[in-house]
C-alpha cells in the first residue's frame, strides 16, 4: 500500500514537473503583440514619409503661432493669448515640440538603423537632414533643448543649448550631403519610394541640404565670431538655383483623406498651414501684415501687390442692381470685398471683445454680427481666413475647399498657403535670394543686393503663379486663379519696388522676405535678429510694428522691457510646454535661469543674442 | 533550462520530508441503519445548516431549516454536531434511530470555520491574518444587483464606491488601499475555486470611434453574479492571505462561494422583489437669473446657453429642468432554485431575472441568470460542476465628454446647464423636426444639444453573455492524502452599442448619422492541481499542500464604425458606402504558470504557524525576469489557553503574517509597437506608438506585514479584533508619462513605490439576548494611509484618468498622496494673502495644475451594522460613515461656469480682498504688497485699465469673470473635507412562524422583507451624493473616486420582497 502510495506520488509529481520544465518555456511565449507590428519592422519608405510629415507639421503649427505673434494674423475674440502678447504663466506651446519629437524624432534612429542594413544610403541622407530640421526648429523657438540626450535611453533627457545645437545640425547637414552623394546598390530602397518631398530627387535633397545650411548661418547675424558671409554665399551657389530647384511639397485636396495622424487627427496630405490656421474658424489678418501688401505702412507707396487677393481672403456679397432685360426690375449682382485687417498694433479691438465672426443670413443675403454691441457691429469685415477638407465636410466632399454659405455664397477665399491643397515651401530659391540680399547688403554690395533682392520677388511671384495655374478656372473662387503676367511687370517695376540701390534698404529688403516666406517660422526669426522695429544698423526694418494695444500690465511680466532697445521689450521664444515643465522639471531648470519665470519669453534664443 | 533547474530544486526540498511523513491509511466500515432526528436551540428554535458529521470521516449532512435531518450511519458510530456560533457537540449513535439534541452557543466560537485562498476552510484562530466573510442571508439583507455594493461599510478596510446612480452602473472595490499606481487595484474575485473576471470592459475607444472614458456608465462584471446564488463571501485583505493565488492576488481576494444543495428532500426557493428608487441628492441650482449675458459693455446679450442673463421676474416661466428630468426607478426581481441531494450528491439549480428601469428616462439594465451547481461521490471519488449563464443588457446615456473631437455633449452635462427660462423639454418642433435653441444663428455642430434628443434619437447600449463552468475532482487516496484538480472556464462577450441620429449637435462628417459598436471577448482557462497531506503526531497537526496551476487567458476586440447612411432612416453598416467604414480588430493573449506549496502547523489549540511559498512564470514579463518566486509566514497564539479560565476574557488571540507577493504586467509591454499605416502623399507610412516597450521590466514586488488582536469577552457577547498593516509595492510597473524628449509619451517602466499603513478595528457585540429578544451589532472603522515615493525625477505628478473638471484631476503626487488631487491656486503673498491683479482685482494664479491640492482618502470610514430580532421580527439597520477625505465638486464648477449653481446666484455685487503689488521693493528686492479691496456691482461700469488704455468694463461682465474664470483657478473652492452619515440600509423582515407552518405541507418556510436604502445622508458636502467616480469603476490606479463630474444622481429607495421555500 505505501509503495503504491509512494508510487502514485511520484507519478503526479512527474506530470507536474514534465509540465514546468519542457513545455513551460513555449507555452510561456505568447508575448508578441499579434495585432501590432513592433518598431524593428518597418521599412524605410514606410519610415520617411511618417517622418517628413512630423517636421512639417511641427513647422507648420510654430509657424501659425508666429504668425500671429509678427502682425500676420490676427485671432477671433475668444483667442489671442500670443497677438495680445499675454502668452500666460503656464505653459507653451505643445505641437511643434510634440510634433517632432513624437511623430518624427522618436522614428529617425530606426529609420538610420534599417537603412545601414540595406545599404539604403539617401534614406540615411535624408534621415539627418530632416532630422536637423527638426532640432533647428525647436532651437529656433524654443531655445534650450534635449538634443544629445534627445530620443537616448536618458528618462529625463538633459537641455542643449542653441549653439550645440546648431553646431550638431549643422553636422548633421555634411552627413546627409555625404549619404546622398554615395552610390546605392541595386538592391537598396530607390528614395524615390518613400520620398514626399523631392520625389526622390537626391540633387534637390543636396541643395535642400546647402540652403538649409545658409539659413542657418544667416540666423547668426548677431553673432560676430560665427556670422561668415563668404561661407553664406558659398552655401547659396549650392543651395537652389531656380524656382524649380526648391524643395516645395505639394499637398492635396483628397475626399479620401480622412485617417488623421495618431496625435492631432487630422489629414495627412493637406497643408499644414490649412490644418493649424484654416481649419477652424479663428484665423483673421492682420493689418500690419496687409499694409505690407497693400503697401499703405507709414511711407508706403500706395501700390498694391499683385499677390494681396491671393494671399488673403475676401467674401461675396449681394447687390441689389436695375435689372436692364426688365426694365423697373431688380436683379442679384454679386461682388467680392477683401478683408479687412485687424489692427492689433493700434486699434483696442482685442479690448472691446472683438473681431467676433462673421455671418450671414441666406434670406436676406445680408452679413451681419451676433451682437448689439455697437462697436462689433462692423466685425462683418474681418473675414476668417478658412477652408475646408474631406474630414471637416463628412462624406460625399466634393473636394472643394472654398467656404460657403447655405445659399452658395463665398465665406471666404481663403489665402493662397491655408487651403488644404497649399503648397508647403520647405527651401526655395526665393529664400536664397534674400539671403543673398541681405548678406550683400551687409557686405556693402548694394548692386548684388539689389539684384538678389529683386530676383527674389519676382521668383517667389512665379512661384506663386506657378501653382496658381494649376488652380485656374476656378468659377467659385476668384482667388484661386492665376495673376495676370501684366501685373506681375508692372509691379516690379512701380515704386513699392527698391528700383536704385539708393531706394534700396534692409526695410524693403525684408518686407519682401516677409510677404514671400509668409506663414514661416523664419518670418519670426527674421524679425527677432533686427529686433522688430527698434532702430539698430539699418534704421527701422519692420517699421510701423510695435506690440500690440492690448498689451497689458499683465504682459509686463512676461515682456519687463520698457524701451524698444531692451531685448526683453520683444517676443522672444515660446517658454516650454508643460510636458518638459511637469515631466523634465530638473533638467529644464538647469537649461536657462529664466526657465519657469513669466519673463522666458523674451529672453532670446541663442542666436539672438549679440555678442 | 533556467526555469526547471529552480523547480527541481524546490521540488527536492518539499518532497522528501511529505513522503518519508506520510505512511498510514485505512478506515473501517460497520452496519448502517438510518437516524433521523432535530437539532434545535436553547430557545426551543429548530436550528438549520447543522453540519453532522460521522466523526472520522467526511461523511455528513446538514439540517434543514426545521432544524430536521436524516441519514444512513454505523450502528456504533459518533455523530459530530457543529455550527458556526454554536459549541461542538457529540452524540454516540448505540443503534439509536432518533437523535434530537440541543446546542447551546459557543462561548468563543472555537471552531469558526472561515474559507481562504484556494478555497481552503480553515479555523479563524488559525490564522495569522485578518479576514472576514460575510453570509449569504446579510447578502441579501440590502440585495443590489451588483453583489459588491452589498459588501458596503460591513467590513473593516474593504471601500466600495458605486461609480453613480445610473441603471446598469458598476462600483470599484478597494482593499487596504491601492496596491498598484496605474494598474488594476481591484481584488481578485475567485468563485467556487475560479478565478471571475471582475473587469469594467470600457465600450468607446476615442482614437477609434470618438467615445471617451467619461462619457457613459459602465458595468463591472461581478454583477453577472446572482447574488441569491450567494452562499459566503469571505474577503483576503492582504498578501498574506492572498499568497498562494499569486500575481493577481496583491489586491486581496474576495471568494465567492455559492450555493450546494442539501442532501435530504428537494427544496424550492422563490424570491421576488419590487423596489422604487428616486434621485437622493440634486446639485443646488440658482433660481434668480435667465439664459444670456451682459457683454463688457454692459450690454445685454443672449445668444448663450448659459445662464449669467436678466434678473428673473415673477412674469417669467422658471423649467425645473433637473429635477423634472428624472424619473422614479423601478426594479422587478424575481429568482428561483431548486436543491436536494442524497448521501452520494447534492444538486442546485437556479434561475433569476432582474430589470431595472432607470431614474434617466429610456436607460434600464436587465440580468437573467442560470446556475447549476452539483456534486457527486463515488466512494473515495468526489465530482463536482458549477455551471452558470448570465446575459446582462444595459440601456444606457452619456453623462459627460459626449464624442471625442465630435463637437457633441453629454446628456448629464447638458442637464446640469440647461438654462431655468428655457423648456429643456422641447427638443422638436411642432413638425416633428428638431427644435434649435440658435437655429441660423450658428452651424449645428456648434449647439449644446438637448438631452431628451439625446436620450430619444440616440442609441447606447450594451450586451454581454457570459458563461462560467468548473469541474473539481478529488480522489482520497488514503486518510492523510487526497488529491484534488479542478478546471475552470470563464468566457464572456460584451458589444457596445452606440447610435448616432442624423441632425446631431455633432461635428460635420457624423451630421447624417453614425454608427458604431464594439465586441469585447473574454476567455480564461485554469488548470489547479493540489495534493493535500494531513498528519496528526503527538499533539502537532500537520498539513501540508502542493500545487500547481495554469492559466490562459485570451481576449480579442473588434471594433466598427461608420457614418453617412444612404438611405434616410434605415441605420445598419449595409446602408453605409465603403469608403465610410473602418473596422479594428485586436487581440491580447497571457499565460501563467505557478508552483506552489503550504505547510500549516498546529500544536494543541495554542499555536498556528503557516508557511506558504509560491513561484510563477509569466508571459508578460521578458524571457530573463519571468521567474519569481514569493514567500509567505503567517502564525497565531492562543494566549487564553495559557491562562486560566476566565469568563471576562473569554479568548484572546495574537496573531503577526509576512508575505511577498509578485506580479506580472499586461501583455505586450516589453516591445515597441508600430502606428497601424496611413496613407500619406505618396506611399503609405508608419511609426513609432507613443509607448516606448520595455524589454527589462520586472515584476511589481508587494511586501506586507501585519499584526493582529483578537479578543472575546463575556463569553463571546463582546468581540475585539485590531489589526495594523504595513504595505509596500515596490517596482511599479506604471507607464508614465515622460519628457517627450525622449521621442515617446509614455514608457512602461518599474518605477515607485505605494506605502499603504493603516489599522482596522472590528467590535461585535450581542447587548441583549433573552428569549424573545436579541440585539447583535458590528462595528468596524478602518483608516488607511497611501502614500507614493521613487517616481521618476522630476515627475511628480502621476494621471489615471481622463477626466480634469477645470484644472483639478485626480491625482498620485511622488513623495505624496497616492489618492490626491492636483490642481490650480490662487498666488499668496508671504503672509497668504491673495494676490490680485491691480487692474481687474481678479485673483492671479501661477497657471500651474499640478499642484496637490487634495487627498481623497477619508481619514476614518467604517460601518455599524445591527440587527434586532423579537421572535419572528427582524430589524436591521447598517450606518456607514466616513470622516475626512476630500471630494471634488466638478458639477458645480460647471453649472458655476454656466451660472447654473447656487454660488454663482451671488452676482449682483462682488467684494474681492488681497493685496496687489504695491510697485516698491524690500531691501531684498522682493515685492512688497499692499492690502487692497476690488468691489464690483451689477449695472455700474467700471474702469479698467487694460494695456495702454482705460476701457470701461460692466460690473455684471467682471462679476461674471470671477466665477467663470478667477473662482476656479483656486481649485480647492469646489473641494469638500467631506464627512458622511449614512443610513445606507434600514430593512424589516418577517418568517411566518412555525406553527403556522405546520398546518400545512405545501410551504416550509416564508418570509416578507420591507427595505429601505439611502433613506438617511448627513454630510457637510453641499453637491450630489458624494458616493461618485466620475469615471467609473473601470479607472486603475487612484481611480476617479471622490471626482463629482455631472454623473447620474444616487439613489434613494425601497423595496419591498417576498421568499418562499417549499
Amino acid at each position: 500500500m505505501n509503495f503504491v502510495m509512494k508510487k502514485i506520488s511520484h507519478l503526479i509529481l512527474m506530470v507536474i514537473l514534465a509540465l514546468s520544465l519542457n513545455s513551460c518555456s513555449k507555452w510561456l511565449d505568447v508575448n508578441v503583440d499579434p495585432s501590432n507590428p513592433t518598431n524593428v519592422v518597418a521599412s524605410v519608405a514606410a519610415r520617411l514619409p511618417w517622418i517628413q510629415h512630423a517636421y512639417g507639421y511641427a513647422y507648420g503649427s510654430a509657424s501659425a503661432t508666429a504668425a500671429t505673434i509678427t502682425g500676420h494674423l490676427a485671432t477671433a475674440s475668444t483667442n489671442g493669448a500670443y497677438e495680445t502678447w499675454s502668452p500666460g504663466t503656464g505653459a507653451g506651446p505643445t505641437t511643434p515640440y510634440q510634433q517632432w519629437f513624437v511623430d518624427g524624432a522618436s522614428n529617425v534612429q530606426d529609420l538610420i538603423t534599417k537603412a545601414k542594413a540595406e545599404q539604403a544610403w539617401h534614406y540615411i541622407g535624408a534621415a539627418h537632414t530632416v532630422n536637423a530640421m527638426g532640432f533647428i526648429l525647436q532651437a529656433d523657438v524654443y531655445g534650450e533643448m534635449p538634443y544629445k540626450e534627445a530620443v537616448s535611453n536618458a528618462l529625463a533627457p538633459k537641455y542643449d543649448d542653441g549653439k550645440t545645437i546648431y553646431e550638431g545640425c549643422l553636422e548633421e547637414l555634411d552627413s546627409a550631403i555625404f549619404f546622398f552623394q554615395k552610390v546605392q546598390p541595386a538592391t537598396a530602397t530607390p528614395l524615390k519610394a518613400g520620398d514626399n518631398w523631392n520625389g526622390g530627387d537626391v540633387q534637390k535633397w543636396i541643395k535642400l541640404c546647402y540652403g538649409l545650411k545658409a539659413r542657418c548661418y544667416n540666423n547668426m547675424s548677431k553673432k560676430s565670431a560665427m556670422y561668415k558671409p563668404a561661407d553664406i554665399l558659398e552655401a547659396i551657389s549650392k543651395g537652389p538655383q531656380s524656382n524649380t530647384d526648391g524643395t516645395v511639397i505639394n499637398h492635396i485636396d483628397s475626399a479620401n483623406d480622412m485617417v488623421g495622424d495618431p496625435l492631432i487627427g487630422d489629414p495627412l496630405k493637406t497643408s499644414f498651414i490649412f490644418d493649424v490656421a484654416a481649419w477652424g474658424s479663428w484665423g483673421r489678418i492682420a493689418k500690419w501684415y496687409l499694409d505690407l501688401l497693400e503697401n499703405t505702412y507709414t511711407g508706403g507707396s500706395g501700390v498694391e501687390d499683385p499677390r494681396t487677393s491671393k494671399l488673403v481672403p475676401s467674401a461675396q456679397h449681394h447687390m441689389q442692381v436695375p435689372d436692364k432685360a426688365n426694365p423697373g426690375q431688380f436683379k442679384d449682382s454679386v461682388y467680392f470685398v477683401r478683408t479687412k485687417g485687424v489692427d492689433l498694433i493700434k486699434s483696442d479691438i482685442k479690448l472691446t471683445g472683438g473681431p467676433l465672426a462673421p455671418n450671414y443670413n441666406t434670406t436676406t443675403k445680408k452679413w451681419y454680427v451676433t451682437t448689439s454691441n455697437p462697436a462689433r457691429l462692423g466685425d462683418t469685415a474681418y473675414l476668417q481666413i478658412r477652408s475646408l477638407c474631406a474630414m471637416i465636410a463628412g462624406a460625399g466632399y466634393n473636394e472643394v475647399s472654398t467656404r460657403t454659405w447655405g445659399d452658395g455664397t463665398v465665406m471666404t477665399t481663403g489665402t493662397f498657403y491655408s487651403r488644404p491643397d497649399s503648397p508647403t515651401d520647405v527651401l526655395t530659391y526665393h529664400e536664397m535670394c534674400f539671403i543673398k540680399a541681405e548678406v550683400m547688403f551687409r557686405q556693402g554690395n548694394k548692386p548684388g543686393a539689389l539684384a538678389a533682392y529683386k530676383e527674389g520677388v519676382k521668383a517667389h511671384m512665379e512661384l506663386m503663379n506657378a501653382k496658381l495655374k494649376t488652380w485656374a478656372g476656378d468659377k467659385l473662387n476668384p482667388d484661386r486663379n492665376p495673376m495676370k503676367d501684366s501685373d506681375i511687370t508692372a509691379f516690379l517695376a512701380s515704386p513699392a519696388i527698391a528700383q536704385t540701390t539708393t531706394e534700396l534698404t534692409m526695410a524693403k529688403i525684408m518686407q519682401q522676405k516677409f510677404i514671400a516666406m509668409s506663414f514661416t517660422v523664419q518670418n519670426w526669426n527674421d524679425m527677432r535678429r533686427f529686433n522688430y522695429s527698434t532702430p539698430g544698423a539699418f534704421g527701422v526694418v519692420y517699421p510701423d510694428f510695435d506690440r500690440p494695444m492690448a498689451f497689458s500690465s499683465t504682459s509686463t511680466q512676461y515682456f519687463p522691457g520698457a524701451s524698444k532697445t531692451d531685448e526683453n521689450y520683444w517676443f522672444r521664444r515660446f517658454k516650454q510646454c508643460s510636458h518638459e515643465i511637469n515631466y523634465n522639471q530638473e533638467s529644464l531648470k538647469a537649461s536657462n535661469s529664466k526657465a519657469l519665470l513669466p519673463e522666458i519669453w523674451s529672453v532670446p534664443v541663442w542666436w539672438d543674442k549679440a555678442e | 533550462m533556467y526555469v526547471s533547474q529552480k523547480v527541481t530544486g524546490k521540488f527536492k526540498l518539499l518532497i522528501l520530508p511529505v513522503l518519508a511523513l506520510f505512511l498510514i491509511s485505512g478506515t473501517l466500515m460497520a452496519q448502517n441503519i438510518r437516524v433521523t432526528g432535530k437539532v434545535i436551540d436553547k430557545t426551543g428554535q429548530p436550528l438549520m445548516g447543522v453540519s453532522v458529521l460521522i466523526e472520522g470521516t467526511r461523511t455528513g449532512v446538514a439540517t434543514e431549516l426545521d432544524g430536521t435531518f436524516s441519514m444512513e450511519v454505523p450502528a456504533n458510530a459518533v455523530l459530530q454536531f457543529s455550527a458556526i456560533g454554536m459549541e461542538n457537540l457529540k452524540e454516540t449513535v448505540n443503534n439509536r434511530k432518533v437523535i434530537n439534541v440541543t446546542m447551546s452557543e459557543s462561548t468563543v466560537f472555537l471552531d469558526e470555520l472561515v474559507v481562504t485562498a484556494l478555497g481552503i476552510k480553515k479555523e479563524k484562530k488559525a490564522l495569522g491574518y485578518a479576514v472576514q466573510d460575510i453570509k449569504g442571508a446579510e447578502i441579501l439583507k440590502n440585495k443590489s444587483s451588483n453583489v459588491i455594493n452589498s459588501l458596503s461599510g460591513k467590513i473593516a478596510g474593504v471601500n466600495i464606491t458605486q461609480s453613480s446612480g445610473a441603471a446598469g452602473v458598476g462600483a470599484s472595490i478597494l482593499i487596504r488601499g491601492g496596491t498598484s499606481l496605474e494598474r488594476d487595484n481591484q481584488p481578485l474575485f475567485v468563485v467556487d475555486g475560479i478565478i471571475y473576471d471582475n473587469s469594467t470592459p470600457i465600450g468607446g475607444n476615442s482614437g477609434f470611434d470618438g467615445a471617451i472614458r467619461t462619457a457613459t456608465t459602465n458595468s463591472n462584471r461581478i454583477m453577472d453574479i446572482n447574488p441569491e446564488d450567494v452562499e459566503n463571501m469571505s474577503i483576503l485583505k492582504g498578501p498574506a492571505a492572498a499568497a498562494l493565488y499569486g500575481s493577481k492576488a496583491a489586491a486581496g481576494v474576495v471568494i465567492i462561494t455559492t450555493k450546494k444543495g442539501q442532501e435530504g428532500n428537494v427544496r424550492v426557493d422563490f424570491s421576488t422583489k419590487f423596489a422604487s428608487s428616486w434621485v437622493n441628492r440634486l446639485p443646488e441650482q440658482q433660481d434668480q437669473y435667465g439664459r444670456g449675458y451682459y457683454e463688457q459693455t454692459g450690454l445685454f446679450n443672449d445668444y448663450s446657453t448659459g445662464s449669467w442673463g436678466k434678473k428673473l421676474t415673477s412674469a417669467d416661466q422658471i423649467y425645473n429642468n433637473i429635477k423634472d428630468f428624472f424619473q422614479t426607478g423601478t426594479v422587478v426581481d424575481n429568482s428561483l432554485s431548486v436543491s436536494g441531494g442524497n448521501k452520494n450528491g447534492t444538486f442546485y439549480l437556479s434561475a433569476s431575472r432582474f430589470d431595472q428601469k432607470g431614474i434617466v428616462p429610456t436607460t434600464g439594465y436587465d440580468k437573467t441568470t442560470v446556475r447549476f451547481n452539483g456534486d457527486q461521490k463515488y466512494g473515495k471519488f468526489a465530482i463536482g460542476a458549477n455551471v452558470s449563464y448570465s446575459i446582462a443588457n444595459t440601456d444606457k446615456t452619456l453623462t459627460s465628454g459626449g464624442l471625442y473631437g465630435s463637437g457633441g455633449t453629454g446628456a448629464m452635462n447638458s442637464v446640469y446647464r440647461w438654462a431655468r427660462t428655457e423648456d429643456m423639454t422641447k427638443y422638436l418642433n411642432a413638425d416633428g423636426t428638431k427644435y434649435r435653441m440658435f437655429e441660423g444663428k450658428q452651424v449645428l455642430a456648434d449647439d449644446v444639444e438637448n438631452p431628451y434628443w439625446i436620450l430619444n434619437k440616440n442609441v447606447l447600449n450594451d450586451k454581454t453573455n457570459r458563461f462560467t463552468g468548473a469541474v473539481n475532482a478529488s480522489y482520497k487516496l488514503a486518510d492523510w492524502f487526497n488529491i484534488d484538480y479542478r478546471i475552470g472556464y470563464d468566457n464572456y462577450s460584451t458589444n457596445n452599442y452606440t447610435f448616432i441620429a442624423p441632425n446631431g449637435a455633432v461635428k460635420e462628417t457624423f451630421q447624417n448619422g453614425k454608427l458604431s459598436d464594439s465586441d469585447y471577448m473574454y476567455e480564461y482557462l485554469s488548470s489547479n492541481l493540489m495534493l493535500n497531506f494531513h498528519k496528526t503526531i503527538a499533539d502537532f497537526d500537520l498539513n501540508l499542500l502542493l500545487g500547481q496551476s495554469m492559466e490562459d487567458t485570451k481576449t480579442r476586440t473588434e471594433r466598427r464604425n461608420g457614418y453617412n447612411f444612404a438611405t434616410e432612416g434605415f441605420y445598419s453598416y449595409e446602408n453605409i458606402a465603403a469608403g465610410d467604414k473602418f473596422f479594428q480588430s485586436l487581440a491580447s493573449s497571457r499565460r501563467l504558470m505557478g508552483v506552489y506549496g503550504e505547510l500549516r502547523a498546529a500544536y494543541k489549540n495554542i499555536a498556528y504557524l503557516t508557511v506558504t511559498s509560491r513561484n510563477d512564470w509569466t508571459s508578460t514579463l521578458p524571457v530573463a525576469n519571468r521567474s519569481y518566486f514569493y514567500p509567505s509566514v503567517s502564525g497565531s497564539f492562543v494566549f487564553t489557553e495559557l491562562m486560566p479560565k476566565s469568563d471576562i476574557l473569554s479568548f484572546g488571540k495574537v496573531r503577526a503574517s509576512w508575505a511577498r507577493v509578485g506580479k506580472d504586467t499586461d501583455p505586450y509591454a516589453t516591445a515597441t509597437t508600430l502606428w497601424s499605416p496611413r496613407e500619406f502623399l505618396s506611399g503609405v507610412g508608419t511609426g513609432n506608438a507613443w509607448t516606448r516597450g520595455n524589454p527589462y521590466l520586472l515584476p511589481e514586488i508587494s511586501e506586507s506585514y501585519e499584526f493582529g488582536l483578537e479578543l472575546r469577552f463575556f463569553k463571546g457577547r463582546l468581540g475585539v479584533d485590531y489589526t495594523y498593516y504595513n504595505n509596500q509595492s515596490k517596482d511599479q510597473i506604471t507607464t508614465p508619462r515622460l519628457s517627450q524628449t525622449t521621442g515617446y509619451i509614455l514608457l512602461s517602466t518599474n518605477v515607485g513605490q505605494i506605502t499603504n499603513k493603516g489599522m482596522e478595528l472590528s467590535i461585535t457585540g450581542k447587548p441583549i439576548e433573552t428569549k424573545d429578544f436579541s440585539w447583535d451589532m458590528a462595528l468596524n472603522v478602518a483608516g488607511n494611509r497611501g502614500r507614493v515615493s521613487g517616481l521618476l525625477t522630476g515627475q511628480n505628478v502621476l494621471y489615471v484618468t481622463d477626466v480634469q473638471i477645470g484644472n483639478a484631476k485626480a491625482a498620485s503626487f511622488n513623495n505624496g498622496l497616492f489618492m490626491g488631487i492636483s490642481g490650480s491656486e490662487w498666488t499668496r503673498d508671504k503672509d497668504g494673502n491673495v494676490i490680485l491683479d491691480a487692474n481687474t482685482g481678479m485673483p492671479t494664479s501661477s497657471g500651474l495644475t499640478t499642484l496637490q491640492i487634495g487627498n481623497r482618502e477619508p481619514t476614518l470610514s467604517g460601518g455599524f451594522n445591527n440587527s434586532l430580532q423579537y421572535k419572528n421580527w427582524n430589524l436591521s439597520f447598517l450606518l456607514d460613515f466616513r470622516l475626512g477625505g476630500d471630494i471634488y465638486n466638478g458639477t458645480d464648477y460647471w453649472m458655476t461656469s454656466q451660472g447654473m449653481s447656487l454660488r454663482s446666484q451671488d452676482r449682483e455685487s462682488l467684494t474681492i480682498n488681497g493685496v496687489v503689488d504695491s510697485g516698491t521693493k524690500d531691501a531684498n528686492g522682493a515685492v512688497i504688497y499692499s492690502p487692497k479691496t476690488f468691489t464690483y456691482e451689477a449695472g455700474k461700469m467700471y474702469d479698467i485699465k487694460s494695456g495702454t488704455k482705460i476701457i470701461q468694463q460692466s460690473g455684471e461682465y467682471l462679476i461674471r469673470n470671477y466665477w467663470t474664470s478667477s473662482y476656479a483657478n483656486e481649485s480647492a473652492n469646489y473641494m469638500t473635507n467631506t464627512n458622511i452619515l449614512r443610513l445606507r440600509s434600514i430593512s424589516l423582515s418577517y418568517n411566518l412562524p412555525e406553527r403556522i407552518i405546520k398546518r400545512q405541507n405545501i410551504i416550509k418556510g416564508a418570509s416578507a422583507t420591507l427595505t429601505g436604502s439611502n433613506l438617511f445622508l448627513l454630510t457637510n458636502y453641499k453637491g450630489m451624493d458624494p458616493e461618485t467616480s466620475a469615471a467609473g469603476s473601470g479607472v486603475t490606479g487612484s481611480s476617479s473616486v471622490g471626482m463629482d463630474y455631472c454623473g447620474v444622481p444616487a439613489t434613494a429607495g425601497f423595496s419591498v420582497g417576498i421568499n418562499l421555500t417549499f
